[in-house]
């Protein structure tokens, strides 16, 4: 799908825009209403959904009373299974943006019913049989719940700590508690398995009725080391499966989390998701698909962050017109809304090359999950200076601000994100840089779009190194067609030369990058771990958010009215990330940021999301 | 892999701690062992320095061009020598420092500057730092916990409760500071200032976040961000302390604890998972039954 270097840059079919929508668009924004309907008004005091109920739960330190009304009765649990299987899983744009709506009322919400089952399911449906996986979809479409044990990250938070071992084979306990060779290396062994071990942090363990277990089954490091179990909470006779609180967490409080113990569970051999020694590259798989997905439904937060700091900004001008806003004021909303665009960028191009590009699609998951979280941080605290001292404020809509700052790094993109994803992202670096940067051709316009006709997911693709990288190609081949059509078209004559100098500069670091990645021989295993290569991956992560911006407004740019077609947003998002890469950057030659400041008070004024999408809220204003 | 099953994670514990007072390496030769063993046990460590250790000897070798790398041009440009030295000097501090965390040559370290200008660990931002100098004193702030600012003061400034200074005080602080005798008030003024500058830092805002939209208590209870009215501003993920170092200089730092680890290795390896990579790289991967998603 490829188009050859060289081509010129085809114009992209007529694009939905952001004002626009066609039916699978439609589709979203219809489900997206529902659930911010069925969420209710977060003013009212009596919705069980409402900004009370969740403070109150979140100091408490309990889950929100009622919540499990999200899978029982307006089947929420349908939103992670396949459409094959009975749910509602198809398309990537459909199950962002739905968990999206949760986050924008608050993390626990959002990681405890969305998130969690997520990443729970993701290695059924990429390995299970088809038992297990009707078992697991049975189990979710009627009110049910999964909950995971992940992969025990060498840099994880709370969550990817604690470890469980499995011992598969025809008998008994090992005396000596260390784990045994002759693991049969043909499948599934014949005499069950044994897991032993506790996970200190479990998403959801309290209710799940399944839990799906990361367990090693080899001693020492590699890729062979783990397995994974999907077991039947109630198959296991009383005591052997403990569960118990968790720890009081720093963060998730309305979120529950429990303490699960293994204690010398047999189990039947049917419970192995794979094979033996499948989890490692099981959690790839699962961590390229939620890298693309769950910092995309994170932003739902910091919607919510922006829009509680304009109706601050509001309340505090003169006559409480949100209008009169100072030039501080301004100057923050516009680089937190512009922060959230480039995120919802990478979201986008992530999601969509799943299905459109899966070969190629782990570099822009693994660009997401580094980039997103470190920037979605950044912007909320940078609202602080808008908030000043209600930054501290723990009631109503300041409450909810602070809380979600302090869930923040427990939403499963954070800490553990960053570090997982630079494992994915820094050892293909040095080959996409020799292979594909500066050489392919740009990708299929799609990748792009709102809404349109997507080829099917395949979340049990193997993860392979990636065949190329859609992100270069595209700033390379939209650098090369803005040159060329003399910026006639997508906006007024100095924005449109702001941007390609912008362009320019990405492009030209783009090319250093290739110079110093090219350096680093090609047999080098422990390259990944020298701190300079993982700088030249922070730096490629900043060009490839600056190239998905790029492309979106590419693809939107003929879309009357649309403000993703005017260039001023992507001024903007440009300069942000030309800053932190230290190009020397153009001036502020046209009044970008003013044009961003517009949108912002738009959408507030009539409840609409602070991303790509604009998707109508519920009619409160916050 | 050495890092499981350590550390209490995003579990709330016992208030962090450091690794007793701030430490002073004499230079690039050290001695860094306690350096290592705060980072090492604590997963945060304050160190300072004084300029005459840190500004280099030759002013434009080329070892001091690789160290400076991307920074070399800045320096370049600086007109003062009083500021190039002392930017060449906290560099110097600060690569030296997380070259030792980090494992790996102090060259090898890129520094790079967030909006607002607060330097990071390019790529190895699981490594938070913070810097702040006063006189011929660098202080540097380095967690793998979360965030860490931190800030010094010559323990002598003069701060004024009073005129355009009574901006920069909470009502409450004022209320407070005006219980405390006139000989005693200096040192408590020194002391809010640099805590309430650790904390703007820690939060990535500076001088951007007004003062007296929050506070902190008066010496003698544990510190904590407080409201302009005196209510808690902040819950158990935060910790904050002040020293006095060279018995001239007041230092604070506040401490973000966002679950990270906080004891085992800080080395750039150790943030890879090994498994995963190998998983990656490997080219012997099977294909399992594909699971399509879709109709």
């Amino acid at each position: 799908m490829l188009i050859p270097t060289g081509q010129p840059v085809p114009a992209p079919r007529a694009a939905a825009g952001d004002g626009g929508a066609d039916a699978a668009e439609g589709a979203v924004r219809e489900r997206v209403a529902e659930v911010e309907r069925l969420l209710g008004d977060p003013a009212d005091d009596a919705n069980p959904f409402g900004r009370r109920a969740l403070l109150d739960a979140d100091a408490r330190g309990r889950p929100l009373p009622g919540a499990d009304v999200l899978a029982t009765g307006w089947g929420l649990g349908a939103e992670v299974v396949p459409v094959s299987l009975g749910g509602r899983l198809e398309r990537t744009d459909r199950l962002v943006r739905v968990l999206r709506a949760l986050f924008r009322r608050s993390a626990s919400l959002g990681v405890g019913h969305g998130v969690g089952p997520l990443l729970a399911t993701l290695p059924v449906w990429a390995a299970g049989t088809v038992r297990q996986r009707r078992w697991a979809s049975d189990l979710l479409l009627g009110g049910g719940t999964l909950a995971v044990a992940p992969y025990e990250l060498a840099y994880g938070d709370c969550f990817t700590r604690g470890e469980c071992t499995a011992v598969p084979g025809r008998d008994g306990i090992p005396r000596d508690g260390t784990l045994r060779d002759g693991i049969p290396r043909d499948g599934i062994p014949r005499g069950g398995i044994l897991l032993d071990g506790r996970r200190p942090a479990v998403v959801g363990a309290a209710r799940a009725d399944g839990l799906v277990v990361f367990a090693r089954t080899r001693p020492g490091e590699g890729a062979r080391s783990h397995s994974v179990l999907l077991v039947e909470a109630a198959s296991l006779p009383g005591g052997r499966l403990v569960r118990r609180p968790a720890r009081r967490l720093l963060g998730l409080r309305a979120c529950e989390v429990g303490e699960v113990e293994f204690r010398t569970c047999r189990l039947p051999a049917g419970t192995l998701l794979g094979q033996v020694g499948d989890g490692a590259e099981l959690a790839l798989r699962s961590h390229r698909f939620a890298c693309a997905t769950v910092p995309g439904m994170v932003l739902g937060g910091g919607d919510t962050a922006l829009r509680t700091a304009v109706w601050h900004a509001g309340r505090q001008a003169p006559g409480g017109a949100a209008g009169a806003l100072s030039p501080r004021q301004r100057a923050v909303l516009a680089r937190v809304f512009v922060n959230l665009l480039v995120c919802d960028c990478l979201s986008r191009v992530a999601g969509r090359a799943l299905h459109l590009l899966p070969e190629s699609s782990g570099v822009a998951a693994a660009v997401t999950g580094y980039v997103v979280p470190r920037l979605l941080r950044e912007s909320v605290h940078d609202l602080s200076a808008v908030l000043g001292a209600r930054f501290h404020c723990d009631e109503g809509p300041y409450g909810v601000f602070r809380v979600f700052l302090r869930d923040l790094p427990l939403t499963g993109v954070g800490h553990v994100g960053g570090a997982a994803c630079q494992s994915a992202l820094v050892p293909q670096l040095p080959e996409l840089a020799r292979r594909s940067w500066l050489r392919d051709g740009t990708p299929p316009w799609e990748l792009f779009a709102a809404g349109g006709a997507l080829p099917p997911l395949d979340v049990g693709r193997p993860v392979l190194r990636a065949a190329g990288d859609p992100l270069a190609a595209t700033l390379v081949g939209i650098g090369r067609s803005l040159g060329a059509d003399g910026g006639r078209r997508g906006g007024p004559r100095t924005e449109l030369r702001l941007l390609r100098e912008l362009v320019g500069g990405l492009t030209g670091e783009l090319r250093r990058l290739r110079a110093e990645l090219c350096e680093v021989p090609a047999d080098d295993t422990a390259a990944p771990a020298n701190p300079r290569v993982q700088a030249l991956a922070d730096r490629y992560a900043l060009v490839a958010a600056g190239a998905a911006c790029l492309g979106v407004w590419y693809h939107h740019r003929d879309a009357a009215g649309s403000f993703l077609a005017e260039p001023a947003w992507l001024v903007e998002a440009l300069l942000g990330l030309g800053h932190r890469l230290g190009l020397p950057l153009p001036g502020r030659e046209a009044p970008t940021a003013e044009r961003v400041v517009r949108e912002i008070l738009d959408r507030y004024h009539s409840a609409r999301s602070y991303d790509l999408y604009g998707d109508r809220l519920y009619a409160d204003r916050l | 892999m050495s890092g499981r099953r350590r550390g209490p994670g995003a579990a709330v514990g016992p208030p962090l701690r450091l690794h007793g007072p701030p430490l002073r390496p004499h230079g690039p030769a050290g001695p860094w062992r306690r350096v290592r063993r705060a980072l090492r046990e604590r997963g945060t460590v304050l160190v300072y320095g004084l300029l005459d250790d840190w500004v280099p000897r030759e002013p434009y070798s080329a070892g001091l061009r690789r160290l400076l790398g991307g920074d070399w041009g800045r320096y370049e440009a600086m007109a003062v020598a009083a500021v190039r030295n002392r930017f060449a000097a906290s560099r110097r501090l600060i690569k030296h420092v997380a070259g030792y965390a980090l494992q790996a040559p102090p060259e090898d370290v890129e520094l790079a500057y967030r909006p607002g200008g607060r330097p990071y660990l390019r790529g190895c931002d699981h490594l938070d730092i913070s810097l702040s100098h006063t006189g011929d004193l660098l202080l540097l702030g380095v967690t793998r916990r979360g965030g860490i600012g931190v800030d010094a003061e010559p323990a002598d400034r003069r701060t004024l409760l009073s005129g355009a200074e009574r901006r920069l005080w909470t009502p409450y602080e004022i209320e407070a500071l005006a219980g405390v005798g006139e000989a005693d008030r200096p040192r408590q003024l020194v002391r809010l200032w640099t805590l309430k500058e650790a904390y703007s830092k820690a939060i990535g805002q500076g001088m951007r976040f007004r003062f007296n939209d929050f506070g902190f208590p008066l010496d003698g209870v544990p510190p904590r961000v407080l409201t302009p009215h005196g209510r808690a501003g902040t819950g158990d993920e935060w910790s904050f302390g002040s020293a006095r170092v060279e018995n001239r200089y007041v230092v604070s730092w506040a401490l973000h604890d966002t679950g990270g680890r906080g004891a085992g290795a800080a080395a750039a390896a150790a943030r890879l998972d090994w498994g995963l990579v190998e998983a990656l790289t490997s080219c012997d991967v099977r294909r399992s039954q594909p699971g399509m998603i879709g109709s």
